[in-house]
Formats: C-alpha cells, structure tokens, sequence
C-alpha cells in the first residue's frame, strides 16, 4: 500500500523532499573518512550518521581527556583515557544503525606521511584540524586517487572550510529561482499550432479570462513580428509598446491571465538561445569525447552537437511549466505540449549519446535513460566546479589580492584570520606549541605570532601589510581552542558540503571561508581560486547581473548596482564581459558595448571625472583587460547576487526610479511603490507628504503581490502582515 | 594537530574565552573564574522547542558552560524526526520530546540540569518565562514565535523618558530553517527590533483561490487542497480533519487522486499530499546544526560580553555555494509589543466592561474578546468559562479601584485583534494613565504622548 511507506522512507521523509531518492541512493553509496574526531570532526559527522551516509571510518590516535568532555558530545565520562575515535565511534552508531561505522587508532598526520594508499577507498575525506604541512601532503594524495576532501579547522571563535576537488560536475544544481524554459521569443511548430487552435477574441468572458498567459504571448509576439518585419521588441519604447498592446487585449480590469502576460513580457524578449554559461560548459576541452570521458562530459558533447543541429541554438527542452491562471483543459493540453517536445528532444539526444559512445569504443548503453533524461531537464543548469590545490593556493597567492583584501573594511577580518591561520601552523612548527595554548607568557606570544605573521606575508611577497593588533590578540587569546559551537558551526558547514559533494546535486561553496564568530561576518576568500574557477562562478551568476544591460523596463535591470561604491561599477564593468552572446559568438556587441557605455558615462565617468568623457570601445575593453579591475569583485558579485534575486516585473521605486529587487513596500491605500532603500530611509514620492503615516504592504515576489482578491484558503495558520511606517521621529 | 600537555580541566577550551582579557569583545566583560562559574551557577536559560533546532540548542548550551537549563516542547517523537533530532532513537517513537531530550542530555554532559515541560507554550504563566535570563528559540511556527516574542516584550518597562529599563530586559536568541537555508537572530526588547517589528521578514504563506481549486485545477497540489478543505467539510460535515489521523490522511489523498484523474492531472502521490496537507518544510541536520550553533554562541556571548554580539540577523543559504550574510534591522518605535505601549487615558470612573469595549474601537487596536491582566493579577478573562465566571464579578468594577488606584501603570490585553482585515491572536501592552487622580506621585498626565 502507497500510504505505509517503509521506515526508511520515513525516517528520512524530510530530507527526501529536497534530494530524492536518487541524492539518498548516492548518500547511501559514499564511503566517508573523517580525520580527527573532535568536536569539528565528529559534528560534522554526526549530521552525515543521521542522513544516512553509507559507512563512515574515524581517524584519530587520541585518547579522551577530561577537556574533551567539555566541548564534545560524542564522549562520556567514562570514556576518559579511551581511544576518542573508538568512542565517538560507538556513540555515532547509536545515531543510526544503518550506518557502517569504523575507526582507525592512528594519528592522521602518521597515516598520510605512511600510508598513502589508505585514503583511496573513499568518497569524500573530511579533513579536521589539521595543520598546512598535513594538509598539502592529503591533498596531493587524494588529488591523485580522485577522493575529494573537505578541510575544516575550528580555532576559537574563528574557523576555515574549504573543498578541493580537481572538478564536480552537477547536472541537477538546483537554483533557487531559474528562469522557466517556456521559448515564448522561439516557439516551436506544435506550440504555434495549439495556439493557433485558441481565439484570444472569444467573447465568452469566462473563457477569455481563462487563456494561459504561454498562449496570449506567443500571439501577440507573432502578430507583433509579422508588422516589424520579422523583429521581436528590442528597444525599451518597443517594449513598453508591446505591453501596452498586450493589455489592450483585456477586457476587464480581473483578468489574471493578462496581468500575468503583462509581468512575463518580458519572456518574449529574452535572447535565444544557451546562456553564456552552458555556452562556456561546450567550450570547455573537455567537451571533446575520449575513451576517458566521465559520462557527464559525454552527454555535453550530445548536447553541443543538439545545440548547433536539432535545437537549432537551443538546449533540450525541460518540458515543465509553472502554475499560471487557466482553464484545466487548457493548461493540461499545454502540459503535454511541453511534454511531449521534451521528450522528443530527449531521444534525440539519447541517440547523439549512443552515438559518442560508439565512438569512444564504450558501451553504447553503459549512460542510462533516466540519466540523460534528466540530463536533458537540466541542461540548462549545468555546473562545472574546479579546485585549485591546496599547494598551489599556499605557495602561489595572488600578492595583489591578499593585499586588496587586507585594506578593504569588508574583507579584511576574513583575509586576516586567513592569514593568522597560516601563521598559528608557523609558530607551532618554530616553537611546539600554538600561541596562548598556554595562560603563561601571552605578551610574548603575541609579539612571537604578529612576527611570525610578518614574516609570512613577506614571505607572500606582500611587503608592507600589517595586520590589525586586535587579530593578533585575539587569535593568542584563542590558543588554539576548539569551542564546541563554532565547532558545530563549521562542522555543520562541512557536512552540507558533503551532501551537496557526494549527491551531485545543489552547488558546493567556491573559495575558502572564513567563519568569523566575532561578529558573524563571515566571508568567502575567491583570490585563491584559479582564474578558470573564478571565470566559472561570475559566469554562474551571469543572467542576474547582465541585467545591467537590459535599459528596457523588463524588470531584470539592476541598476543600483552601479551606483555608491567603486567595487558595484566594477561588477558593471565585468557584467558586460559576460553578456549573452548571441549565435554562438565569443565577442561581445558593439551595440550593447555603447549602450553600457552610456549608462556608465551617466553613473560613473561623470563621478570619476567631474566631466563627461568619451571613451571608445576599445578603450572599454583595455579597461576590461586590465587586472585591476578584474578580481576581487567577485565576492561582491556574490553578495549582490544573494541580495538581489527577487524581482518584480516591471516594478519601480517611486522615488529612486530603480526597479525593485527584493523586497517591494507597497502603500496600501496610495498605492505607491517603494524599493527596500527607499522604503528604510524613509522616503516617500515628491506628490506625498512625508510627515502622513503610511501603511505598506510588503511583497516578497511578484505573484503575491496580484492575488486574486476571491476567498483565499490559507495552508498555513500564519497571516502575511502590513508593515507600518509611522511619520519619522525628529 | 600537535597535542601538547593541556590544564585538566573540562573548561579547557572555554576558559580561554571567559577568563582572558581580550580586545574584540562586549563592552560589560569581566573575563576570569568568576564569570565562568556565574554562568554555571546563576544563569537559567529556556529553550523553546525540542525539535531540529531544540536538540541541537540543548547540547550546544550544555556544552557552553550553562548548567541550568530548562526545555518546553508540546510534542512527541516521530519516526520522521529522526533523520535530524540526534537525541531521539527509533524506541523513543511516541514519547515526549522535551523529556526524552533533557534525558539524553543530562545523561551525557555530567552536571548539566535540565528540566523538561511536556506543554504548551501557552499553557505556562507568564512568570514562568520570567524566570529566565534568555529564552533560546527552536520553533518552526511563527505563530509560537510571536507568542514567546509577546511574552518576553510584556516583561519590558521602560522609564518616563522611554528608555528601557534593563533588568527588564529578557533576550532572545532565535533560529530558524527550512531546506539548506536558515536564520539566527538576536532579539534584545527595547534595544534591537522585536519579531513583530520585522514580521514582514517572513515570506508570503502559499494560497490558493477558492475558484481554482473548486473550478480550474491545475495540478496535484489543487487536488489534494480540494480534497481537505472543501470535500472533506462536504462529506464529513462537522467533523475536524485532523493531519495526524492516517485514515484522515489516506481519505484525503484518495479523494485527491479521484479528482486528479477526473481532470486529467497527474502527479499526486501519499508524499505529496501530507506534504501539502501539514505544510511540510523540508529539514536536514546540517542547517539545524549551523543555526543552532550560531544561537548558542550568541547567547554565550550577552550573558558574557566575551565577543562583540550579533547585529542583529544572520542569514545563511547553502544551497546554491555558501552565503552568510549580517543584516542589522532597526526597531519599530511604535511597536506594539516591543515599544513603550499604548497610552490610554481614562477616567478614574470607567469600569472594567467600558474598558473592554473601548479596546474593540480603539483605532490601534480593534481587539475583540479582551482578557485583561494587571502585573499577576488577571481581572478579567474570556475563557475558560470557570474562570471567566470567577472574573466576571470585575466587569463591573472601575478599573481604578482594580488596578489598585494607582495613577499609572501597565495592563496587558489579550485578545482577537483585526489587522489589515485579518484576525490574530493578540498580547498587547497598554500604559493606562488616570486623569484627575490624586496620585501621591508627581508624574504629570501628558507623560508618553
């Protein structure tokens, strides 16, 4: 009977609901070894216990101390003088006994200087508290064995996660918000043919109210390409102009269906085509099939040849569509429109996959049919993740980065605990013990660790940093402690890492990161990356912040990226570098090239020069080449990227103009609107006075913000709130 | 790691945090023996919730120094807690979460008290939660959440000038998660925005218009919601569903399946349904673990000062790579609950029924059903009905006298309130002023306005 699942079902039902059984099979594969068991180790552990993970084996040599029984759960009382990892063993298999659990009594840092070959047989490596020396040497290891690893150290109040993998490729990356693959700008003949079965002119009010928005769009732009010659909208009057006629197809001010179309217009004029991103995926070297070929690298060979064949520049279609005001029989007609096109692109591509591998002399069904079904889903979301090595990030630092780093407000308690952690590891191997490990002689330790510190930023090559002196302290201070909830905390990290790393699914983290539990600002360091993975991960978020380019009032602009500080009109700059590009061509527009530049002369030359000046294309594009301009935005690319996903529509302030990313306030009976800038500072639009109360309805997306106004049933027992701004104080 | 001869002691690794003097840390720290053995001996913390969140908050606090510790959950263990409530094993099944995790706990970390309550949150008096220097939150309901948030913001008073008043300041620490995304925020009443100042933080509920589901469904999830909210009430009449009675679970999904095929929609499945049907938020250990954590430090750290403190809202997402993120919201100086309260002035005259029906037409207000607390003392109450006859007496009364004719101080109402057209639970503070009173007090009237 469907309804009594088996206990395993239910025992992990709510993480089924965000891997599947698929991303459970795999975490139920994976072999995971951990290195050191103390409370870093064996928290990130434990969550892997409880999820499910295959079999686990800990390395540690240790025995428990009654230290330990203060900042780790795993060992009791009565097992001081024991081996922790036969003890944190035992209490780990408590958690679940369908885990394999083992330990090792060894010293890690022995086990890789003696054997090598241990770490082989397994997936994943979680590497705890382990000093540099110890951490270069298993890196290099499980580089040459394929075993990825996970580096986490807890020290005091601060700590370091990082992954290092020669590459992770993920077909199911499962983004947050993605754009629907509807080909509204690129219909196909059986698309075209239902929508032609429908006459946007019925007169039965029901009926016209009841038209998906999929099939008013796909009219309109045809009826709008037939009288310009051939063109859908480009320019920004254009835009507005198809909207307009959109909505002078309403009848009446209730028809979902057309406000709908009215806020997805912007779905007809989005480029044809893969993204830069999957274009860049094709490109890669890798994309030319060998007898080596990992299956994922197979199938995207498949799909650079569907692309320039069958797809005609497009991706196989995912064959999905959201929830969109519909009669059923409309909506279910189109469901299986969409379906049946991606199925018929998925044998398609089926066959291209038999084929390469006919050629590659490999079984020609060894990928199976859900695979690249699912491969198919997803093309569009593809993910390739590249990990410098550990040795390679230690001993060939971008200099200039570190440097940038250090000077930045934002960064430079990050970059410092960074290069503190490395320091620590120095004084340890100078003077046996880590500074304030013990509570005699900290003034000296301090001055040892701020010279020691010194020496290796000179060392780095970057001469003439300084780190603050309150770093220096406070890192003494720590001595080397591992307090039991920044333990959970990295840990905790670790393990999400793990999941993301063996169930090939999400996307794992890109950089080190420093946790800072100081004051929780935590950031990720990107200058260590290869400028490979750097280029992958701005190109990861390149549909968002190319958005700089779209001056159309679609709603996907972001122009407050641009203005307030030097390290926004950077991202400016490097969003064009990754425009879109049409057809398959590498080089970017001169047309977009000059549009940027005249939103950039209006925000930043004015700023930079006190005057306008006219810079070339090429001029533009030696900026773009010059390295200082290039790295070290990342991080804020990053930021804004997290910040600024949630659109709406064609949504604008009314006051700054912007449109609104994020949250948007509207004012319930004004009915004006404000982005959430505007909306904390107070501000209200010129025609309203500023001392009046207002009341603001706060919207998270766009569709919440059009809810029908029949009864609503509530799934859940809480109710959305207005917020209310009273007149400012003073 | 290089493990050389370490103090033998179980506060190895705290000690360095509490008894070192330090540069990055709270402005009232006094590192030394002292601190760390105040917070063993004085320090009661409340953690709210035994669940994801709760289990992890119990070992986190236990292993941060604290000993006194008290745990409140309404709930029992579910097998389907079991992929992330490390404290709770497959014989647990049925049992109180609060009491199987103060066990398992205290049977592990030797000398940590923690005293179990298998209640609800509502159940307790408002004393209780008076008890404590911080209240931990591991909920998973909003609606809990303002509730504690009520609660604590009740216990708030603030001086004539409007400042707070800090030993009536209760703190909370508050985490929350869904999937791989979560939150950790630092509530300190009177001093950093409340849950109400910033309710608007959480994202819109997911509705679906009653035309759709009687008229155009769509797919699976309209089915199943036909099936609850309107065929099960067309079938069954009166009788409540109720999501934790399977029978009730299986009806509703064979009537989804019934509709589904009806219309041609596939996709319902027994998952989908209870997912739909209980509002299922997916939930894994890892986040838990990372926003307990990050709540634990944090409580560390106000009754300490051995770090500068959270300002004042972490958010987390790993999904898609890894960001973490600070925001520091501000207060809403007219907050209901958290800000200085509603002024009223009354007549010496106006009795306790007049004062009630006030409530309903006061424009900040409209709160129907109002019970009316005065510090411990309740003078009025609308339920149960043994009580609401025991305080029926007063209803007549001028609320002078039973405020103990006083010239001025604070009431709490509590009732059904009206808010952009919508009905809530309400806990509300009001600092009622007497006009004309001959108060021996030289406070004047016009105090707050």
């Amino acid at each position: 009977m469907i309804w009594s699942l088996t206990m395993s079902k239910t025992k992990y039902d709510r993480q089924l609901r965000i891997w599947g059984e698929v991303g459970q099979a795999a975490l139920e594969e994976a072999s995971i070894c951990l290195l050191n068991c103390g409370p870093t180790g064996s928290e990130a552990l434990k969550n892997l216990v409880l999820g499910g993970v295959g079999s686990i084996t800990i390395v540690d040599g240790s025995k428990v101390e009654l230290g330990d029984l203060g900042n780790n759960f795993m060992v009791d009382e009565r097992s001081v003088g024991q081996s922790k990892a036969k003890s944190t063993c035992a209490f780990l298999q408590e958690l679940n006994d369908s885990v394999k659990a083992k330990f090792v009594e060894e010293s890690p840092d022995t086990l890789i200087m003696t054997s090598p070959s241990f770490f082989s047989q397994f997936t994943l490596v979680i590497a705890t508290q382990l000093v540099e020396d110890s951490m270069v040497k298993l890196d290099r290891i499980c580089r040459e064995a394929d075993v990825k690893v996970v580096f986490v150290r807890s020290y005091g109040l601060v700590g370091l996660v990082r992954v290092s993998v020669q590459e992770h490729t993920i077909i199911d990356s499962k983004p947050d918000h993605f754009l629907d693959d509807l080909r509204l700008n690129n219909p196909w003949p059986e698309l075209n043919s239902f929508v032609e079965t429908i006459d946007l002119n019925v007169s039965d009010h029901v009926a016209h109210k009841h038209i998906p928005y999929v099939v008013i769009l796909v009219k309109m732009a045809d009826e709008w390409t037939k009288s310009h010659s051939g063109n859908l909208p480009s320019t920004r009057e254009e835009k507005k102009e198809f909207k307009d006629f959109v909505k002078s197809k309403m009848i009446s001010m209730d028809e979902d269906n057309y406000k709908e179309a009215i806020e997805a217009a912007f779905k007809v004029f989005a480029p044809r085509g893969i993204s830069s991103e999957i274009q860049q995926i094709c490109n890669d070297s890798c994309a030319e099939p060998s007898s080596s070929s990992s299956d994922f690298w197979v199938m995207v060979a498949a799909l650079k040849e569907f692309v320039s064949n069958e797809g005609d520049g497009e991706a196989p279609l995912e064959g999905s569509i959201p929830d969109m005001t519909s009669s059923t029989e409309h909506y279910i007609n189109l469901q299986k429109i969409f379906l049946a096109k991606a199925e018929a692109d998925f044998l398609v591509m089926e066959k291209r996959v038999k084929n390469i591998l006919k050629r590659i002399d490999r079984d020609p069904s060894s990928i199976s049919k859900p695979t690249i079904k699912s491969f198919c889903k997803n093309a569009r979301k593809l993910k390739v993740c590249r990990y410098r090595t550990v040795e390679d990030e230690f001993s060939n630092p971008s200099v200039t980065e570190i440097q940038k780093c250090l000077a930045d407000e934002d960064y430079s308690g990050a970059m410092g605990f960074y290069v503190l952690l490395r320091a620590v590891d120095r004084f340890t191997a100078n003077y046996n013990k880590f500074p304030g490990q013990f509570d005699g002689g900290m003034d000296e330790d301090i001055s040892r660790l701020k010279t020691t510190a010194l020496s290796l930023l000179a060392d780095l090559g970057c001469n003439g940093s300084v780190l603050p002196d309150d770093l220096i302290n406070e890192m003494c201070r720590f001595g080397a402690s591992e307090l039991h909830v920044v333990a959970a905390f990295v840990g905790g990290i670790a393990s999400q890492e793990v999941i993301k790393l063996v169930t090939k699914q999400f996307v794992p983290m890109l950089g080190t990161y420093i946790f800072n539990g100081i004051d929780h600002k935590s950031q990720r360091l990107l200058v260590f990356l290869k400028p490979e993975a750097f280029q992958g991960a701005i190109k990861a978020i390149n549909e968002r912040i190319l958005s700089v380019l779209d001056d159309s009032g679609s709603g996907r602009v972001d122009m407050g990226m641009h203005v307030l500080n030097d390290k926004r009109k950077r991202v400016a700059f490097e969003a064009l570098m990754w425009k879109p590009v049409k057809e398959g061509s590498s080089q970017i527009t001169k047309t977009d090239a000059e549009k940027y530049i005249k939103l950039l002369r209006a925000i930043y030359m004015l700023e930079a020069h006190g005057e306008e000046e006219e810079i070339t294309f090429n001029q533009f594009l030696d900026m773009l080449d010059d390295p200082d301009w290039g790295f070290g935005i990342m991080s804020t690319v990053l930021r804004l990227e997290s910040n600024d996903r949630n659109r709406h529509g064609s949504q604008v302030c009314s006051v700054c103009r912007y449109p609104i990313i994020g949250s948007w306030f509207k004012e319930v009976k004004a009915r004006f609107s404000l982005c959430s800038q505007c909306y904390s500072e107070g501000k209200v639009p010129p025609p309203f006075k500023q001392e009046e109360d207002y009341r603001f309805r706060e919207h998270g997306s766009e569709a919440e913000a059009m809810k029908p106004k029949c009864v609503c049933f509530s799934v859940q027992s809480h109710k959305k709130p207005i917020a209310t701004r009273k007149k400012q104080r003073n | 790691m290089a493990d050389l001869e370490a103090p033998q002691s179980k506060t190895r690794d705290l000690d360095k945090l509490l008894l070192r003097a330090g540069n990055l840390v709270g402005p009232d720290f006094y590192p030394g023996a002292e601190l760390r053995d105040d917070i063993r001996d004085y320090v009661r913390i409340l953690v709210v919730g035994a669940g994801g969140l709760g289990c992890e908050l119990l070992k986190d606090l236990a292993l941060s120094g604290f000993r006194n510790l008290d745990v409140i959950d309404m709930d029992r263990i579910e097998v389907t807690n079991l992929n992330r409530q490390f404290l709770f094993r497959l014989e647990d099944v049925g049992k109180p979460k609060a009491e199987v995790a103060a066990k398992r706990v205290m049977e592990r970390v030797s000398g940590v008290e923690i005293v179990p309550h298998f209640s609800r949150i509502e159940d307790k008096e408002l004393d209780f939660y008076n008890d404590f220097n911080i209240i931990a939150l591991g909920l998973d309901s909003i609606e809990a959440r303002r509730y504690i948030n009520g609660v604590a913001c009740g216990f708030l008073e603030y001086d004539e000038d409007d400042t707070p008043r800090r030993e009536t300041i209760k703190p909370m620490v508050d985490g929350g998660t869904e999937g791989f995304k979560g939150h950790a925020r630092v509530i300190v009443p009177g001093v950093t925005p409340c849950f109400e100042c910033t309710i608007w933080l959480f994202p819109p509920q997911v509705k679906f218009p009653l035309c759709t589901l009687a008229e155009t469904p769509r797919n699976a999830a309209h089915c199943i919601e036909y099936a609850h909210l309107i065929k099960w009430h067309e079938v069954h009449g009166g009788k409540s569903f109720d999501p934790d009675e399977p029978e009730h679970m299986k009806w509703v999904y064979d009537e989804a399946i019934k509709r589904a095929e009806l219309f041609g929609i596939p996709g319902v499945t027994y998952s989908l349904t209870q997912g739909v049907v209980k509002n299922i938020i997916p939930a894994i250990a890892s986040t838990n673990a990372i926003i307990s954590a990050a709540c634990a430090l944090e409580t560390l750290k106000i009754v300490s000062g051995c770090s500068k403190t959270l300002a004042n809202y972490l958010t987390y997402n790993g999904g898609e790579g890894l960001h973490t993120k600070v925001t520091e919201f501000v207060r809403d100086q007219d907050c209901l609950v958290c800000g200085p309260g509603i002024l009223i002035e009354l007549d010496t005259s106006i009795t306790l029924q007049k004062f009630i029906d006030m409530l309903e037409e006061h424009p900040k207000l409209l709160l129907s059903k109002a019970s009316v607390k005065h510090g411990k003392d309740s003078l009025y109450m609308q339920a149960p009905p043994v009580l609401e006859e025991m305080h029926r007496p007063n209803l007549s009364k001028p609320l002078y006298d039973l405020m103990g004719r006083v010239q001025k101080d604070t009431v709490h109402v509590f009732g059904t309130g009206l808010k952009n057209e919508e009905k809530h639970s309400s806990l509300t503070k009001l600092r009622v002023v007497f006009k004309g009173a001959d108060g021996v007090t030289d406070m004047d009237t016009a105090i707050g306005a």
